[in-house]
């Protein structure tokens, strides 16, 4: 963060150093600036600005609601597993939560399965085109 | 291998995956036999019988039957992928890996929405399955 927007006696998230509370802000010659950390044998450090990213409540903000998202990927995945057996079709989704290159999960699939979904998404393209009379019936 | 079963001038894989020939007990030493290799360990040398897992020709026909396995997969990968892209699901990222065992696996990677769109889909289907069943029995 820039300097300027340093306030005096504010809680802030560092990269570097995690949460850390200014004591003043205007950077020495050497362009640190006085900070207390919550280590207690450090409670008086120069540090660097730029590792300073965001105000702590901000980064609070954004770690609840990242832990809102992983938690209904969680769901995601135990509704995931839930419909695989329900259709009776092997294998599950890993409870083990990815975030990249997106948040989702990784399935573990034997042959059968694969060639299900494929089986899924073909009849879902089908009944995009036009109902059959069965699906009229069955609703 | 059972050194019993081991045939003088026969090619066998040992458990590292190597081609070699065996060439004859090795009476200095109890349980072992003498084999040379076919491009490395060319010279004559000694190794537990044990070492030798089974023929030359069922390493072959093993290593095909990965191939052809692994072939399979990737081909029913490359339908789901296409079904999936026609289905309104595109971006589907699977891979074929071996664990330490040697065994073949196949994953799917699932975005949230992804995993979301394919559990609707199974749970229309799982529904679909129980009305029908239940208009047969009917019927």
């Amino acid at each position: 963060m820039h300097t300027a927007d340093l306030v005096k006696g504010r809680w802030y998230w560092s990269r570097l150093y995690q949460k850390v509370r200014v004591i003043d802000p205007d950077p020495g010659p050497d362009g640190l600036v006085l900070v207390m950390t919550t280590r207690r044998t450090c409670t008086g450090k120069r540090i660097d600005p730029e590792t300073i990213t965001s105000t702590f409540a901000d980064h609070d903000r954004a770690r609840k609601a990242a832990s809102d998202r992983d938690a209904r990927t969680a769901l995601l995945i135990e509704r995931f597993n839930e419909a695989l057996s329900a259709n009776g079709m092997a294998g599950e989704a890993s409870g083990h939560i990815i975030r990249h290159p997106y948040r989702g999960a990784t399935a573990t699939l034997p042959e059968e399965t694969l060639q299900a979904l494929t089986d899924l998404l073909h009849a879902q393209q089908s009944r995009r085109h036009g109902p059959t009379a069965l699906d009229d019936l069955i609703g | 291998m059972n050194p019993d079963d081991l045939v003088i001038g026969r090619w066998y894989c040992d458990t590292t995956g190597r081609r070699l020939q065996y060439l004859g007990p090795d009476n200095s030493r109890d349980g072992h036999v003498r084999v040379q290799g076919a491009t490395t360990y060319r010279s004559e040398h000694a190794l537990p019988a044990t070492h030798l897992k089974h023929t030359w020709a069922d390493e072959l026909r093993r290593r095909a039957a990965v191939k052809a396995a692994h072939d399979r997969r990737m081909s029913l990968i490359a339908r789901l992928q296409l079904a999936g892209r026609a289905a309104g699901l595109p971006g589907l990222t699977a891979r074929v890996y071996h664990d330490r065992a040697g065994d073949q696996h196949t994953s799917l990677d699932l975005g949230d929405e992804q995993l979301l769109v394919l559990t609707e889909l199974l749970e229309d289907q799982a529904l679909r399955a129980s009305r029908t069943s239940a208009l047969t029995e009917l019927v």
